[in-house]
């Protein structure tokens, strides 16, 4: 599986069979990597990229194949082998300790001495970050650090060690575009220095802009390598689904360049009209900020969501959104500003309040705030309604009535299940994501609150939740759709809010708003004069 | 069937556990060169001999049953209470106070009201906790451990006080219980010490269970526990809820203050329950955290205790060797809750892929 | 002379001229430096990750241990040593429990608290004579009553306290080690990404745990008291616990968590010396109130080590 040119590759997995109780993530996968080329990883979710490179990196032992390092077969039994056989990864969730600084976080598991210099390492550190242009400030704690900062604190410390294969874990879920440019750039520096870089993602524009070669995951199998420049992005979506993807927003999301049709444009035109019609905005916001603990969180928020549109706030992640939707759950208090829903002031309302008026909240982490994931999926379904009948009665819950109505939901919403009684942490991330919206969207919807509701599904559960978010609001839904993706914002909203430190930088109609002027705002850029 | 698998499969880890813990306290007799064979035999003489001994254990295992009911009840709710120990003497001390102050009522009146005194004496201790973690921040761990030894203070102090419940001269206690404010026994004419204290503990505990897994505000107890963030997302105040948490924990606590007091000793002494705290709470830890099996573990526990006594009388051998036999106990429970939590994890996966 | 700490009017019988303030501080001193051994292992231990419940069985075991040292003969330093060796081989106990088979970390502190009760009281009924070992126990440097005021005559094993806080102090926060240990607390997964073994480094932070344990331990039953008694430590163990939350898991607060403390339980010996005409069990409690009270004052906005009590698990 070596490539025809001869050389030897600097790291090779062979045949690899990695098998978790119920599912092979990994069934005969080989995968090389030369020196100076950058090899993109491509596959949806759950394809089973992670798993392979998690193999390379040693955290996880496969049950059957060989790694090879220059020709030379190896085994890494754990992280730190890995490390010393050169070989190191940007972990898409930040492996930092962030009561520390950069230096000591560059410099964790690979000290140079007993006791620590702080002096002599913090310039080490300084001068490797300004050899990559990374500029970051040694001294600084991780934990007032932003996202793109974090990830170049995660790029230092691999080249710290002088690793020759530098694995990249989907690194662009979290930059705004302009910071996706430069690590394009600090990629190209990495393999001018004849290290090997994988880069691991499930964006076929990325892709396209700096591989060289790409292998293509489906359900564990590798469904082909081949040259970047000898494919398009057509063909490499469907080795990825194994179909043509249905919706155009979903081919939006996995980076295919699409436009809207004229039906398209004729239907989003009448639901901007809506705010001409004089109706009541299901959602106000005026003047909104939020300050906590000394920190301004939110300021100067206004928008207005009319039933039936959808409007998508665009954003990295971490500048506001997470507070934005408590705020809209009714969770916290806003300390400026008016929060109004069907022109009712709600700004000092608790959850129920909310939740009576119809306002349904899909949080962006599904794990801490969308579900309970030791309760059973019965109980994760109905945890909203269960003090009211025919679930309980005077403080009694019903079996059957509680059994019923959530073996319909779980029918309803085809969450895969062996039943109502299995705790929902055995779930998959789309199956849980079903349930959270099962209960979310089955009782009367005036106002969706959707935050990165796709985000981690694999194509099929993307589309199906997709449909669910485009149904809600065809009924007449004002949706609220909270997304650092892009593409995602920018194929299904009708208007575009773009957030960045806790403002709305600009509210822009669907037809006034270019990918490229989105992403420069995402990126805080308001003026438009960059080279 | 693969449900009932897997009960015997945990139910055989926790044999294993009790066995090991017996094994370590033979060993420990063993190296003190005492008979292992005669001490066991005096333990379980101890504690099933006699009418007496059954009584004994019966009595013991209500005073731990209610004290683990309280602390499985702030576990559910994400609270880690070690407080049983304060909780238990203020709830016994203000038991008495209540059925003293009220012992010329008809009969069963005083032993009602002691009750309540006991509950919410020993449910304030607890809320104190509930209060602080609340509004202060103040880990449950730390305040509850602290407000034991406030506890057994007080409970001092109020004996000691001729303005409170000290009586006569002699020695630092209360004055006596009457018939009116004492729980009834329920085999009178007999050697039997058992009282109406081993039903209460029972019937709390089947309650308990009812109220976590079939109720309302169970249901809400639990989801705070679990995930107070998606709890506070459907309008539980985390606040409120842990300080009304607390508040029943400790009450179970002091239940079981009043179960010894009202039940048995009949007046309050210093330290008159000290280490019952502590073992309730082993009940729990080694009932995993479901109140139904805490019934056997209480059973278990208070075995061990009433035989206990007759150790150093019949054998010679310290009744210290008790802390040692519960102690291993709870090691082997924590120590196979990996393995019980693999076979549950494994049916999981299976039933998963097999969807 | 001056009684600036206690409102008046509590004190109908208050005799300023009773009060010593170096006596006092003496007493504080002793106390406090007591627990400050014993603490400042749980701050390793925690810094590491591990919520140690058990600590008050290793201070009670390694107590034991020096007396049992000490009565057959190996002198002090030899006491000293097995109480550091027993603590040690505790919380590898307690490591192997929680480490390898991620035993509830709260659940194992608690077996192992009856588990050692039971054990030095049985060691203890079985061999009186440990009840007092004396002329063995540990030596004033500076003699007795000499010309030094009382707060400065303590036992060589008080002095000892200096060094080993400082030396802590320089191991967390100035060495490779220190910087490991913390981030197997903060951050375990990041540790292990890094390389680092998350068990290892955890492994090592409790063994040093119960290598100081062990110094307090020793410091109890041959410097403080003559000997070694059934549960002698009485709840010392968990005022440590109290004491290195008090300190924000830093080890030069914690020390001073644990004179803060000394401090008021030495009032509360003194009190009734003193003439204060309070109930002598609400003087008893007032060190923990005391506690109670500061934890709820000071205690807002202090963070524990974000992996405190997880066991650390890679996902699979």
């Amino acid at each position: 599986m070596t490539s025809s040119s001869g050389v030897v590759p600097l790291a090779e997995l062979r045949n690899i069979v990695k098998v978790f109780p119920g599912v092979r993530a990994n069934d005969g996968v080989s995968f090389s990597i030369l020196p100076g080329e950058v090899h993109g990883l491509l596959g949806e979710n759950g394809a089973g990229k992670s798993t392979l490179m998690s193999v390379l990196y040693g955290l996880y032992q496969p049950n059957e194949g060989e790694i090879l390092r220059n020709g030379v077969p190896i085994v890494i039994p754990n992280p730190r082998a890995a490390l010393r056989a050169g070989m190191a990864i940007v972990q898409q969730h930040f492996a930092l300790v962030p009561t520390m600084t950069v230096t000591e976080n560059v410099i964790l598991g690979n000290e140079p001495s007993r006791i620590i210099k702080r002096r002599v390492l913090g310039t080490q550190v300084a001068e490797l970050s300004q050899r990559y242009r990374l500029d970051l400030d040694p001294t600084a704690l991780v934990s007032t650090l932003s996202i793109g900062q974090r990830q170049r604190v995660e790029i230092l410390k691999c080249l710290y060690r002088d690793p020759q294969v530098v694995i990249f874990d989907e690194p662009s879920t979290v930059l705004t575009p302009p910071e996706i440019e430069d690590l394009s750039g600090i990629i190209r520096a990495l393999t001018s220095e004849g290290r090997g870089v994988v880069l691991i993602t499930h964006k076929l524009d990325e892709l396209m802009a700096v591989t060289d070669r790409v292998t293509v995951l489906r359900h564990g199998k590798s469904s082909g390598t081949v040259l970047t420049t000898e494919v398009d992005g057509q063909t490499l979506a469907r080795m990825m689904v194994g179909r043509d993807v249905k919706l155009r927003s979903t081919a939006a999301l996995v980076g295919l360049d699409t436009a809207p049709t004229l039906e398209e444009t004729d239907a989003i035109q009448r639901r901007q009209a809506l705010h001409s019609t004089g109706a009541v905005p299901a959602l106000t916001l005026y003047n909104v900020g939020l300050t906590a603990d000394g920190v301004e969180r939110l300021k100067n928020l206004n928008l207005q969501v009319m039933p039936g549109e959808i409007v998508g706030v665009a954003g990295v992640e971490g500048n506001g959104q997470r507070e934005l939707v408590d705020l809209l759950s009714g969770t916290s208090i806003a300390t400026l500003g008016q929060v109004l829903i069907s022109g009712e002031d709600f700004t000092r309302r608790g959850p129920i309040a909310f939740a009576t008026a119809g306002v349904r909240v899909v949080t962006e982490d599904r794990h801490t705030t969308g579900c309970v994931l030791d309760m059973t999926v019965g109980e994760n379904l109905l945890l909203d309604r269960i003090g009211t009948a025919p679930y309980s009665r005077r403080g009694v819950i019903s079996q059957t009535a509680t059994e019923t109505a959530a073996r319909k939901l779980i029918a309803d919403y085809r969450v895969k299940t062996p039943g109502p009684y299995v705790q929902i942490r055995t779930l998959s991330g789309g199956n849980q994501q079903r349930a959270i919206l099962a209960r979310e969207l089955s009782r009367h919807v005036h106002l969706l609150v959707a935050a990165q509701p796709t985000r981690g599904l694999d194509v099929g559960a993307i589309e199906e939740v997709t449909e669910r978010v485009l149904a809600a609001r065809d009924a007449g839904a004002a949706v609220l759709l909270i997304s650092s993706d892009l593409a995602e914002v920018m194929a299904l909203s009708d208007r575009i809010a773009v957030m960045y430190r806790g403002e709305f930088l600009a509210v822009l109609d669907r037809f006034g708003a270019s990918t490229e002027r989105v992403g420069e705002l995402m990126a805080g850029l308001v003026n438009t004069e960059r080279s | 069937m693969r449900l009932s698998a897997n009960a015997v499969r945990s139910a055989a880890i926790s044999l294993g556990g009790i066995a090991f813990g017996f094994v370590i306290g033979g060993l420990v007799v063993a190296i003190q060169g005492k008979p292992v064979g005669a001490s066991l035999s005096a333990l379980i003489e101890g504690s099933f001999g006699s009418e007496f001994a059954v009584g004994n254990t019966l009595t013991k295992a209500a005073v731990l049953l209610l004290v683990a009911c309280g602390y499985i009840f702030a576990t559910k709710g994400g609270l880690v209470s070690i407080g049983a120990e304060g909780q238990l003497h203020v709830g016994g001390l203000c038991g008495a106070a209540a059925a003293l102050a009220t012992t010329d009522l008809p009969s069963p009146l005083p032993a009602i009201i002691g009750l309540l005194g006991g509950f919410v004496g020993g449910g304030i201790w607890g809320a104190i906790a509930g209060w602080l973690r609340a509004k202060r921040g103040v880990n449950v761990v730390i305040s509850t451990l602290l407000l034991n030894y406030i506890g057994l203070r007080l409970v001092e102090f109020a004996i000691d006080s001729k303005s409170l419940l000290r009586d006569g001269d002699a020695e630092p206690q209360s004055a006596r219980i009457a018939q009116s404010g004492r729980l009834w026994r329920l085999l009178p004419g007999t050697t039997s010490t058992v009282h109406l204290g081993v039903i209460l503990a029972v019937l709390f505990a089947v309650a308990i269970w009812f109220v976590l897994n079939r109720t309302v505000p169970g249901f809400r107890v639990r989801m705070l526990g679990l995930n107070p963030a998606m709890a506070s997302r459907v309008g539980v105040s985390v606040q409120s809820m842990s300080v009304r948490v607390m508040f029943v924990s400790g009450g179970l606590g002091g239940l079981a203050g009043c179960s010894l007091i009202l039940g048995e000793q009949f007046r309050v002494t210093p330290g008159y329950g000290v280490g019952f705290g502590f073992a309730g709470i082993a009940v729990a830890l080694i009932a995993r955290a479901n109140v139904l099996s805490a019934i056997p573990a209480s059973m278990l526990f208070g075995a061990i205790l009433a035989g206990g006594n007759l150790l150093e009388a019949k054998v010679q051998v310290s009744n210290a060797l008790v802390s040692v036999i519960q102690g291993s106990i709870i090691l082997a429970a924590a120590g196979t809750a990996l393995l019980l939590a693999r076979t549950t994890r494994v049916v999981a996966d299976l039933e998963e892929a097999a969807a | 002379m001056n009684a600036f700490m206690i409102h008046p009017f509590v004190l109908a019988a208050f005799d300023a001229s009773a009060v010593n303030l170096s006596k006092l501080g003496g007493q504080a001193l002793r106390l406090g430096v007591l627990i400050a051994f014993v603490a400042l292992g749980e701050t390793v231990s925690q810094r590491a990750g591990v919520i140690n419940i058990g600590i008050e069985g290793v201070f009670l075991s390694s107590a034991c241990a020096a007396a049992v040292a000490a009565y057959l003969g190996w002198g002090v330093w030899g006491g000293f040593a097995a109480a550091m060796v027993c603590g040690m081989a505790v919380m590898a106990l307690i490591a192997l429990l929680v480490l390898v088979l991620k035993a509830d970390q709260i659940v194992t502190g608690f077996g192992v608290n009856l588990v050692t009760l039971g054990i030095t009281t049985i060691v203890v009924k079985s061999v009186p004579e440990l009840n007092s070992v004396d002329g063995l126990t540990i030596k004033r440097p500076f003699g007795r009553g000499g010309w030094l005021p009382d707060l400065f005559t303590q036992k060589v094993s008080v002095f000892l306290i200096v060094p080993v806080a400082a030396v802590l102090w320089f191991v967390l926060m100035r060495t490779t080690w220190g910087l490991r240990v913390k981030s197997v607390g903060e951050a375990p997964a990041a540790a292990d990404a890094a390389g680092l073994s998350v068990n290892r480094v955890r492994f090592q932070a409790m063994l040093l745990c119960g290598l100081l344990a062990g110094m307090g331990g020793a410091a109890l039953s041959l410097g403080q008291a003559p000997g070694f008694t059934e549960n002698m430590v009485s709840g010392r163990g968990f005022i440590a616990l109290v004491a290195v939350i008090f300190g924000r898991w830093k080890p030069v607060q914690v020390v001073l968590g644990c004179l803060f403390f000394g401090l008021f339980e030495a009032l509360s010996l003194q009190a009734s010396a003193w003439g204060v005409d309070l109930p002598s069990q609400l003087v008893n409690a007032v060190p923990y109130v005391a506690c109670l009270l500061a934890l709820s004052i000071f205690l807002k906005g202090s963070t524990p080590p974000a992996a405190m009590a997880k066991p650390f698990e890679r996902k699979r």
